[in-house]
């Protein structure tokens, strides 16, 4: 190949800190054609290109979920699903990113609710409809088995359903793939809420001290610190630097 | 352990939810008569029904990735039987199998969808239901009765689901008679009656109760009438239509709903996973026990 000249009349930000010529990719977004910097994410080369998010975007660090797309490499027949933020733009790509995915959330009490299968079968009929086709595990970003904590919860495991979807993002992407119209991130944050409700070992030692502080355990302690802060602040300052710190 | 019969288990969703001590006491039985059953590492749900719809090939995707998971798990324990207690699932999962057998077509079709998650299936499974395993093995079930089972008037209950279509049919689907032999063997009278293959009014109970109650109480008082004290069951959606039934009857008859692997358990002495209340009425029939005698 010939030596790439470097030459002035390139445009500023088509070259790299270096100087060097920045790589190009095509990219195709709302069906046109945009030549982006290869490297940067989906988000960023979007921005790039001229678009301004204001919603369907949010943390950009792949924790918050917002960005949920999907997009076709070429020559592939596969419909690909990712996080916009997450994903690196590639020559030929084809993306949609969704503003919003319409995963409506049913309305429930939980202080009304037992922690069983039938409960949320219940709040969310269409769970027992699922046909393990397996279309959600293989559009979660987080490659969470989706599919299998939905069979998890019709078999009545709501412990081990709900440590499988710890790291859902609601992203929604696994709901618009699902041919049995299950609203998985809703559903999910059912059986988390419902496991921390009713199955998760209470905490012996919260329970304790809170009842202590309830009998006025520190009650006296506290006045005397409030006492003092109003006659002497210093000796309090002096009082608080100078404590015992736990290790 | 002498092992004389191996297989691989496939509990299904029922079972593990609503039927823990089908389970429980059928692994006791399974325990003692010498048969090694293995539980899938994962199993997905069979479907529940099988679909009818001729073209509707994703309905049998969970049967399907259950039966790829026990022929992976076959090749690792040697045996390629997959042993289910609810006959919902043996029959879904059976038809299933069958279907792929006879439709090259359609298993072509399933494994082009499945071969995205690097998952084939090459026909090796055979599904099978506990009621011809226990069947097979009556000789050691009568080896190991320690009860004596002649205050017990057992009425066998056999429903749809083993029996038809007559294709998967665990019997003659006309007139069964494995269970009653498996009785037998168990040392209990049993007890004939009409309605041994009449449908407990299965997944109506969603949407017609009373449809349902109609049905199962039918066979509940026919049971009774014919004598039985106890209604012999393998299928937790028939266990939970009967009781629901006869939950609703104002008059109860005495008569108690169970499973056979309830019962079985019972007269062979092995008490730990019986439910007290079910082990109580069999104590109230067996002549040994203290107070018990017909």
């Amino acid at each position: 190949m010939a030596q790439v000249e470097v030459s002035k009349k390139v445009e500023p930000g088509l070259r790299g800190e270096g100087g060097e010529k920045k790589k190009f990719v095509t990219i195709y977004y709302m069906g046109k054609k945009y030549r982006v910097p290869a490297g940067l994410t989906v988000l960023k080369a979007l921005e790039w290109a001229g678009y301004r998010f204001i919603r369907g975007v949010g943390c950009r660090g792949g924790f918050c979920g917002a960005c949920a797309m999907a997009y076709r490499l070429p020559g592939e027949y596969k419909l690909r699903t990712g996080l916009a933020c997450q994903t690196v733009v590639v020559d030929g790509m084809y993306i949609a990113v969704f503003p919003y995915l319409a995963v409506t959330k049913p309305r429930y009490n939980i202080e009304e609710l037992k922690p069983e299968a039938g409960v949320v079968l219940k709040i969310f009929p269409e769970v027992s409809r699922c046909i393990e086709c397996n279309a959600c595990t293989k559009a979660c970003p987080q490659g969470l088995e989706v599919m299998d904590a939905i069979q998890e919860i019709l078999r009545g495991n709501l412990e081990k359903a709900a440590d499988m979807v710890f790291d859902c993002l609601s992203c929604g992407l696994c709901s618009i793939r699902c041919p049995a119209e299950i609203r998985h991130a809703w559903v999910f944050q059912l059986v988390r809420r419902l496991y921390g409700k009713y199955i998760a070992p209470k905490a012996k030692h919260v329970e304790e001290r809170v009842k202590e502080i309830e009998e006025g355990k520190y009650d006296e302690e506290l006045d005397r610190l409030v006492e003092l802060a109003r006659k002497d602040i210093e000796a309090l300052k002096k009082m608080y630097m100078e404590r015992d710190i736990e290790k | 352990m002498m092992v004389n019969d191996k297989y691989l288990y496939f509990p299904g969703c029922s079972v593990k939810r609503d039927a823990k001590s089908y389970e429980k006491t059928a692994f006791d039985v399974f325990g003692k008569l010498g048969i090694w059953v293995k539980e899938l590492d994962k199993w997905w749900c069979c479907g529940a029904t099988f679909g009818l719809a001729v073209d509707d090939v994703a309905r049998h995707l969970g049967s399907v990735r259950s039966l790829i998971q026990a022929e992976q798990e076959g090749a690792r324990y040697g045996t390629y039987k997959l042993l289910t207690l609810c006959p919902m699932c043996y029959n879904t999962l059976k038809r299933v199998n069958l279907l792929l057998k006879r439709d090259p077509g359609k298993l072509d079709n399933i494994r082009r969808y499945l071969r995205d998650e690097n998952l084939d299936y090459k026909l090796s499974v055979e599904v099978v239901h506990v009621l011809p395993v226990l069947y097979e093995h009556r000789d050691l079930i009568r080896k190991n009765i320690v009860r004596d089972g002649s205050g017990i008037r057992a009425a066998p209950y056999y429903g749809c689901t083993p029996l038809r279509p007559r294709e998967v049919a665990v019997d003659n689907p006309e007139a069964p008679s494995i269970m009653h032999v498996v009785l037998k063997s168990a040392g209990v009278r049993v007890v004939d009656f009409p309605f041994k293959t009449e449908c407990c009014g299965a997944y109506v109970y969603a949407y017609n109760r009373k449809a349902v109650i109609g049905k199962s109480s039918m066979i509940i008082l026919g049971a009774y009438k014919a004598g039985a004290n106890v209604l012999v069951t393998v299928c937790p959606l028939c266990h939970y239509n009967l009781m629901l039934a006869y939950n609703s009857m104002k008059h109860k008859p005495p008569i108690k709903i169970i499973y056979l692997t309830e019962l079985l358990a019972y007269l062979m002495g092995l008490d730990d996973n019986i439910p007290p209340e079910i082990k109580s009425f069999l104590d109230g029939l067996t002549p040994s026990v203290e107070g018990g005698g017909d």
